[in-house]
């Protein structure tokens, strides 16, 4: 008997066990994957050399006091196929290759995080049938490997096309809203890019600047450095060429198609699936999309599944719940 | 007792959140600040003289009507909220129109956006206000001038809202404004719009107030840009430098009010774990029989925490030692130690982290 369970160990959750740790409050946290620490185990360090503030390490500091801490247990490859249950007395049911079990908990934490857009749905921007279009994770990981380089020849990349709101403020994908982290993280990732490779040109499509901190001027000021272009535009589609091309409208309402040695699509976040089933289970409720609405007792949701936001405001908000559930099982004394 | 700076929104929510979790929040504001009054949360107006010890066990000297009175403290939340700066011009501002009914506005009216340092929520109240007049009133135009529309998240269904319901919104970078006529030039296409509006509302640059003076009373730094300074990333979020004071809200950076909430509540959250582990600073000790009374130590210490007793013999000052090893490797008798480390350990200690750099 754990006293709370936290379904998803990224950000959000791992920051809540920790949190729950530091009061001597046992927990369990389950994540499906084999490996624990969610979406932002695959982003690059963006420190240029100084730190820029991406977030990025901190769900890894966060998982490495975790791992030490006598009072969270860690459960990969599981996933909770079902819930029953109320506040004080849960019972989740977990799946593994080895079957299923049964776990009981007094309050529970979701924490299940939001998948990215898959690009491949969006056909316009040919991520499924041409290699030298990219997602900004798949050049977070190249960027990791330390390696960047144009998947189709092998040589190191002279441009680079940076598409904003893939999967984002679209309605035609399912999803109307912005995604709110994908112009901080696009831009100091491009940064970070340049600093390995300072000789490639950037190009940033976008279609309005919206960073998650005050840093207003910064892409206009960006724009202004030499090889960088920043065009406000949504660029109509990509063609395979022997190179891809971006086709897009200009500001004099010209079309223009210009090529790259790699085009980089900036995905948005996409609502978590099934949120719904696992809700009701628990009592709780989802929006329109599928995010989980915060309210109600024992049973708290926190991190990208209650909405798209960075890794910073994930942790604040699995902090926020681990107070909430060690709030309550005070109460329950 | 956590002592909650602040008289805005994020103090609410943090001491709320504070009592919820079992402990006593003390809210602080400054004399002339205004703050809304919380049934359950004892405030006080008063002035921070000093704020020291460490976290789980901090000392709080306030000022409170020429008195000078002493609390002890777990932890510390700073909630200074950002505030609108007080603008001379008498143009109509975002939060004047909150305040005061302006639904029946009629005739072109022009929002415009383009503060230097606005809140982050300006763009979705403007929106969400436009909508409010034009339903009202269908027949006035309303023109919605920024450089960028920042609607964030789910408030972007709100953006396409307004967009269906005829708002009129305008990204340009450069507007001549002058006699009540408006130049503006709409920045994706270069065209140039001329607009002659009955009311202009702006956006209000924001400020944190007194910053300073709360920094200097907890030892903690602040931006160039006039906010408190947060910890490093490894230390977490709503952390300051200092151990145990935590930052909150607008403070330290712009927010919107549903990320304000949350990082209240993490701070109020962070702020009871942090009053109830006090931190554990094994400070070294020394054995009064084989000090020599050389003074070494005295003056190694960066922080003043050894000095010569009435027995003439050193005395480490546990609040103050920062468990750092100089004196305990620079005695001469080997009279300092950390309680429970042998010399043997640490010398050991010190040539494994020495190896790993030479390697
Ligand atoms: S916050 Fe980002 S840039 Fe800074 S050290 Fe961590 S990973 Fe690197
Ligand atoms: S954060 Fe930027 S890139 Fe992402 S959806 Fe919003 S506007 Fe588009
Ligand atoms: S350095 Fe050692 S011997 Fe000298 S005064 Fe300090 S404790 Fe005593
Ligand atoms: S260990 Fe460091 S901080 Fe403590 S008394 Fe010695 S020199 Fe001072």
């Amino acid at each position: 008997m754990y006293e709370v369970g936290i379904i998803g160990g990224g950000a959000a959750g791992l920051a809540a066990a920790l949190e729950l740790s530091r009061r001597r409050v046992s927990s369990v946290v389950i994540d499906s994957d084999k490996h624990i620490g969610g979406l932002s185990r695959d982003l690059c360090c963006k420190a240029n050399p100084v730190c820029q503030r991406c977030d990025a390490c901190s769900p890894v500091d966060i998982r490495r006091e975790v791992r030490k801490s006598p009072f969270v247990t860690l459960i990969s490859s599981s996933d909770v196929i079902d819930a029953s249950g109320g506040p004080g007395a849960y019972t989740l049911s977990l799946q593994s290759s080895s079957g299923i079990s049964e776990i009981e908990v007094k309050s529970v934490i979701v924490a299940i995080g939001s998948p990215t857009f898959d690009a491949a749905r969006d056909a316009r921007y040919r991520y499924s049938d041409c290699a030298d279009v990219l997602t900004s994770r798949d050049l977070e990981t190249m960027m990791i490997s330390g390696n960047i380089s144009v998947p189709s020849t092998g040589k190191t990349p002279q441009s680079l096309a940076v598409i904003q709101c893939v999967g984002s403020r679209d309605a035609k994908h399912g999803a109307p809203y912005c995604s709110k982290v994908c112009c901080k993280y696009s831009l100091k990732l491009v940064k970070r890019v340049r600093k390995e490779l300072p000789e490639i040109e950037v190009t940033f499509f976008y279609r309005d600047w919206r960073p998650s901190d005050r840093e207003y001027d910064k892409l206009a000021e960006y724009g202004k450095e030499k090889g960088v272009h920043v065009v406000r535009s949504r660029p109509a589609e990509v063609i395979i060429g022997s190179r891809p091309l971006v086709r897009y409208a200009t500001v004099e309402d010209e079309v223009r198609e210009d090529p790259f040695d790699i085009v980089v699509l900036a995905v948005g976040l996409q609502p978590p699936q099934n949120s719904q089933k696992l809700a009701s289970s628990l009592g709780m409720e989802c929006n329109q999309y599928g995010f989980f609405i915060k309210k109600g007792e024992g049973a708290y949701a926190a991190g990208c599944c209650t909405g798209p936001k960075d890794i910073r405001e994930s942790v604040e908000e699995g902090i926020a719940a681990a107070g909430k559930a060690a709030a309550f099982l005070e109460g329950l004394q | 007792m956590i002592l909650i700076v602040g008289g805005g929104k994020s103090s609410e929510i943090a001491a709320e959140e504070v009592i919820r979790q079992g402990a006593v929040p003390l809210r602080l504001v400054l004399p002339e600040e205004t703050f809304s009054f919380l049934p359950d949360v004892e405030t006080v107006k008063g002035r921070l003289l000093s704020f020291t010890g460490v976290q789980g066990n901090f000392q709080a000297e306030i000022e409170i009507d020429r008195e000078v009175k002493k609390f002890n403290v777990g932890a510390a939340v700073i909630a200074v909220d950002e505030t609108p700066k007080v603008s001379d011009t008498d143009c109509i501002t975002l939060s004047s129109i909150l305040e005061n009914n302006y639904l029946k506005c009629s005739g072109t009216i022009v929002i415009l956006l383009d503060a230097k340092k606005p809140s982050r929520a300006s763009h979705i109240v403007a929106v969400e206000k436009a909508i409010e007049i034009k339903d009202n009133n269908p027949d006035c135009r309303i023109y919605i001038i920024t450089p960028e529309v920042r609607t964030f998240g789910l408030d972007e269904l709100e953006y396409c809202k307004a967009q269906k319901k005829g708002i009129i919104f305008i990204r340009a970078e450069d507007i001549k404004h002058s006699s009540g006529k408006m130049k503006v030039t709409d920045s994706p296409s270069g065209k140039v719009l001329d607009i002659t509006p009955d009311l202009v509302i702006t956006d209000e640059e924001q400020e944190v107030k007194n910053a300073a003076l709360w920094a200097k009373a907890f030892s903690i730094n602040l931006y160039e840009d006039g906010h408190f300074r947060l910890g490093n990333v490894s230390r977490g979020p709503v952390t300051s430098m200092r151990n145990g004071v935590f930052l909150c809200g607008t403070a330290s950076r712009a927010l919107l009010p549903r990320e304000m909430d949350t990082s209240a509540r993490a701070a109020a959250t962070r702020a009871v774990t942090a009053s109830q582990t006090p931190l554990m600073l094994n400070s070294a000790e020394v054995d009064e029989e084989k000090c020599a009374s050389c003074m070494t130590c005295v003056r190694v210490c960066l922080f003043h925490a050894p000095s010569i007793n009435e027995k003439g013999k050193s005395e480490i000052c546990r609040d103050l030692c920062q468990s750092c090893g100089l004196c305990v490797n620079l005695c001469p008798a080997s009279a300092i130690s950390f309680k429970g480390v042998s010399r043997i350990e640490l010398r050991n200690a010190v040539d494994d982290v020495l190896r790993c750099l030479h390697e």
